[in-house]
Parts: structure tokens; sequence; C-alpha cells
């Protein structure tokens, strides 16, 4: 009996040691899943197209940067960056801005059915952009806005950002206490300097969150900025560019790959540093879900 | 004499809060005003706009006529629409099953190697939420390729050539295959989410059920999944959410092709408004969507809810 009960001892004492290793095992192939790909194509991205055919394994000959250059100056990769740029940062500087005008009200500023105005934000966020984007196209080409350079793409962005991030600031803002601003206007200061000298600088957090999730959403976006750019090959950013680069050169897969690389390397650049942010704006962003 | 100069003070002072509580409600009125005008434009607008040019007829170019529910009718008969309908469904099905899965267990796994370990494990398997859908189905568009993709290659390797396939060309295969790189793009957000779950949990929870001895599977089983069920339950409802944003994936893996066979309602909406210029059609399409969005979202918040623990 007893040894029994010591041979299930000794099993499970077995077990647990087992399960580590199991457990990293696992991880460890699951990891080279996630990143194979991304090596895979950053090794192609280096050969010539007859290289990649001849054996789709072996290493390039040399650490060329033809394909490099060649989306860079032929397939547009680089001026779709700069529209992707010019669209991120003017979209964001707006959301931004406008949110944290509108939150700051909100919260702080004695706005009369406050509820109502938070229910329907989280109403704007469920509807699927598919609602949205023929009117609107409709709208921007009676109003001649189709033809603007990147306007019809920010104009979009942000009001479909701006209710999602009211949101999230407004809930930051209510953690900063109604003393701080009593006095601030009891000093008689002004409400612009109250929220620009007293409040933006105790949220630097809160709106770094915001920043990158919107930013995942403006880089990333594709839907509105494909109809957007149907009548103009003018200001095409990054993702509806990739879509016409495949179009174009489909099956020279070493070329794709070093497209694929260059949005890719510093995505992933961005998100080592950041990676603090991403994480909390998932939290952030899972209270409007 | 005294009791009324009182009196008035305090009128005064009653006065003077009314009036800076209009004029901070004004401020704030301003301070709202472009959020707004720029919402009003960019949804609002659009949205009651897309549910009225559901019940009319028009081509963009002559006058809007309106027409009933003959658009919905039209929609539920047509047979291209109804399919694409359910392909995206299909996608959202696996997209979500995937990303649970995933998501969950390597949380599971994480929680328990040490700390730097899993801080590099959390990179990588969060790091493609990052990237944007459409390189994500670039980048895949490449590893499934039928001749010279990366997965066909390395079965022919390993030795399972009867497993090739046309991962991207074949009827229902096409979807299985989108939605499972969907979840995967997915899952690392269901592993964020529920990882935070799990070390928000007391520790002395474990310290009892340790001295038990119970195993790490029991411990899951009756601690750790029970307990972080609001938490899974959130992150099931944010995939769903994304799941069926299905127009990125798709267009950059297939573009709705070869032939029909993974066109989905958001690729055909757009293709009836934009290719045939059916706006009415179009948008009935896209209310009949977002309902059927809706209603699954509403029915998962109630009927996953259940019991949930107090700890």
């Amino acid at each position: 009996m007893s040894t029994n009960t010591a041979a299930v001892y000794s099993v499970q004492k077995k077990k647990v040691k087992v399960f580590p290793i199991a457990c990293r095992v696992i991880l460890i192939s699951l990891i080279l899943i996630w990143i194979y790909p991304v090596l895979f194509s950053l090794q192609t991205s280096f050969k010539t197209l007859d290289e990649f055919f001849a054996n789709i394994w072996a290493l390039p000959h040399t650490i060329g940067l033809d394909n490099f250059a060649k989306a860079f100056t032929k397939g547009h990769i680089g001026e779709y960056f700069i529209n992707s740029v010019v669209i991120a940062v003017v979209s964001l500087v707006s959301i931004e801005v406008i949110s944290v005008m509108a939150a700051y009200s909100l919260a702080r500023l004695r706005i009369p059915h406050t509820g109502a105005i938070i229910m329907l934000c989280f109403a704007i966020q469920l509807l699927p952009t598919e609602t949205i984007i023929i009117p609107l196209y409709m709208m921007m080409s009676k109003l001649g806005l189709l033809g603007a350079r990147y306007l019809p793409i920010i104009l979009a962005y942000v009001g479909w950002s701006v209710p999602g991030t009211t949101v999230i600031l407004k809930n930051f803002f209510d953690t900063i206490p109604k003393e701080l601003l009593e006095a601030a206007r009891i000093d008689g200061s002004g409400e612009i300097r109250n929220l620009f000298k007293i409040v933006l600088p105790l949220m630097k957090g809160a709106l770094s969150t915001c920043i990158v999730m919107n930013f995942t959403f403006v880089w990333g976006e594709l839907m509105w900025a494909k109809t957007a750019t149907l009548t103009t090959v003018k200001g095409l950013p990054l993702t509806v560019g990739l879509m016409n680069f495949k179009g174009e050169f489909g099956t020279d897969w070493p070329l794709m790959c070093a497209a694929i690389c260059m949005i890719v390397i510093p995505l992933y650049l961005v998100f080592l540093f950041l990676q603090k942010y991403f994480v909390s704006s998932l939290t952030a962003g899972s209270v409007k879900g | 004499m005294d009791l009324t100069a009182k009196a008035m003070t305090v009128n005064v002072n009653k006065k003077k809060k009314i009036s800076s509580t209009r004029k901070l409600q004004l401020i704030g009125g301003l301070f709202g005003l472009p959020a707004i005008v720029i919402v009003t434009f960019a949804t609002i607008i659009p949205v009651i706009w897309n549910v009225v040019l559901s019940f009319c007829n028009w081509d963009g170019v002559s006058a809007m006529s309106f027409n009933g529910i003959a658009n919905f009718t039209k929609i539920f008969a047509d047979r291209a629409s109804m399919k694409a309908i359910g392909y995206s469904l299909i996608i959202a099905l696996v997209a979500t099953a995937t990303a649970m899965v995933l998501g969950v267990g390597l949380s599971l796994l994480i929680y328990k190697v040490t700390k730097l370990e899993g801080a590099i494990y959390r990179f990588v398997f969060y790091s493609p939420v990052m990237l944007p859908l459409s390189v994500v189905g670039l980048l895949f568009t490449l590893v499934l390729a039928t001749d010279e993709g990366l997965l066909n290659n390395i079965l022919g390797l390993i030795g399972l050539k009867n497993l090739q396939n046309a991962w991207l060309a074949k009827k229902g295969m096409v979807l299985v295959v989108i939605g499972l790189v969907q979840g995967w793009r997915s899952s690392g957000t269901v592993m964020m989410l529920v990882y935070t779950g799990i070390i928000g949990l007391p520790a002395d929870l474990f310290e009892s059920s340790k001295l038990d001895g119970a195993t790490y599977g029991q411990e899951v089983r009756h601690i750790i999944l029970p307990l972080v069920k609001p938490t899974i339950q959130l992150a099931l409802s944010m995939c769903v959410m994304s799941a069926f944003k299905t127009y990125d994936i798709v267009f950059s893996m297939t573009g709705g092709g070869p032939g029909d066979i993974s066109k989905t309602a958001p690729l055909k909406i757009i293709e009836q408004a934009f290719m045939f210029n059916k706006y009415g059609l179009a948008a009935a399409n896209s209310v009949i969507y977002a309902i059927i969005v809706i209603i699954i979202l509403a029915v998962l918040r109630k009927g996953v809810g259940g019991d949930k623990y107090e700890y």
C-alpha cells in the first residue's frame, strides 16, 4: 500500500519535471511558426528571381539590395510610405487634439447627459464600417473632396476614431481630482490653460496609449483607403499601394518580399520600443468592447 | 435687516455658482464642437443616409427613387449575396475559434515559464497584432502559394507530399485557411488579455491548491479558467468584432477569387456599389450584414455570461 502511494508520488513528481520542458518545446516550436515567415521573406528579399526559383531554401549568393532599390523606385514603395506617414501624422494629431478637448468637456465641464453621449460613442464603435463607406463616398464626391490628396482618408479616420478615443480619455480624466481644477479656476486660470498646463502633463501615459491604438488602425486600414482612392493615383497610402504592387509584380516573389520587409521591419522596431503602450492600448481599448 | 442681507448674499452666491456652471458648460460645448462636427460628418450622417439609401433605388447619377423593401427582398433572393454573407460567417467562426484556442493556450503556457522568457514569448506572439492585416495577408500568400509557397515546400521536404494542397484555390478550403490566418493574427490579443487576467489572480489561491497536491491541469480547470472567465468573455467579443472585418485580409490574400469562392460580404457590398453602381442594393446588403453582426455580438454577451466568481 505504502509503496503504491510512493509510486504514485514519484510518477507525479516525474510529471512535474516533464511539464516545464514540454511547455518550452511547444512554445519554441510555436515561436518558429510566428517568426519564420518573416525571416524567410527577409532571406528571399536578397535573392534574384532566378535564384529563388532554382532553390527556395538556398541562402542568397550576395547580400544585394537590388530588390529594395527596385521596390523603392519602380514599385513606388517610398512614395506610398511618405503618403502613409503624412496621413498618419495629420490624423493622429487631429484625433488626439479633438478627443482631448471633447473628453475634457465631458469629464470636467459639467456637460449634461454625459451618460447618453458615452452610450452613443459605444454604439458607433459597434457598427461595421461597411455601413458607412457608401454614403460617405457619395458625400465626399458631392463636396468635391475626393480629388483632394489625403483629405478624404484623413477626414474619415478622424471621424471614426474620435468616439472611442474620447471615451478612453474621459475615463482617464475622471481620475484627475476635481479639486486641482477648482483651485486653478479660483486662481483665475482659463480652461484652455487648465487643460494644457495642468491636466495634460498628468496624462502622458494615457495619451501615448491612445496614440498607439489609433496608429495601429490608421496605418493598417485598407477598405476605406482603397475606396476613397478609386478614382485617383495620387496620395495612395502604403496599404493600397501594396495591393497595387501585388497586382503589378505578383509573381516576382523576391521583390514582393523586399516590399513586405520594408514595412514589417520598421514596425517591429517601433513595437520593440513601445510594447508597453501597445499592451495598455489593448486593455484601454477593451473598455469600449 | 441682518437676515435679509444674509439671504441676499446667499442668493448672490447661488447665482454666481449657476452662472459659473453655465459658463463652464458653454466652454465645454465649444471644446466638444470639433468632435461633434467631425463625428456627425463622418459617421452619423452616413449611417442614417445608408439606412435611407437601403430603401431606395439609385445608380449614383439619376434621381433617387423610393422603392420600399425591394432591395432587401432582392438581397435575400440573390444567392450570390447570401453566399457572401455565409462566407463571412465561416471566416469569422474559424478566426474566432482559432484565436481563442491559441490565445488561451498560449497564455496558460506562458504563465508557467520564468519572467524574462515569458516577456520574449509575449513579444513574439503579440507582434502580428500590430502588423496591418493587408501585410499579414500578403506574407501568407507567400507561405501558402501552391508551387513556390513555403508550406507546400516544407511538406515536400519532410516527405508529406500527399498533404500538399492548393490552399488558396479550393472551394471551402480557402475560407478555412483565411480564417486560420486571421485567427493566428488575433490570437496575440487574446493571449495578452488572458495573461494579464491570470497574473491578476491572488497568489494565495494557488498556494492552497499546491498544498493539496493539485496538478497544473487541475489548477487550470478548477481555478484559473473559472476565475478569468470575464476576461475570456471580453476577449471573445473583441475577437468576434474584429473577425467580421473580412475585407482587408480577404482582399490581400485572394481578392475574392479564384472565381467567387472567397468573395465575402464586404467585398460583395463594395462590388455592388462601386462596380455595378447599385448603391441602394449595396446599402441594403450592408444593413443586413450589420444587423447580423450586432445580433451575434448581443447573443454572445447574453449567452456566454453565466456565473462570475468573487475572489
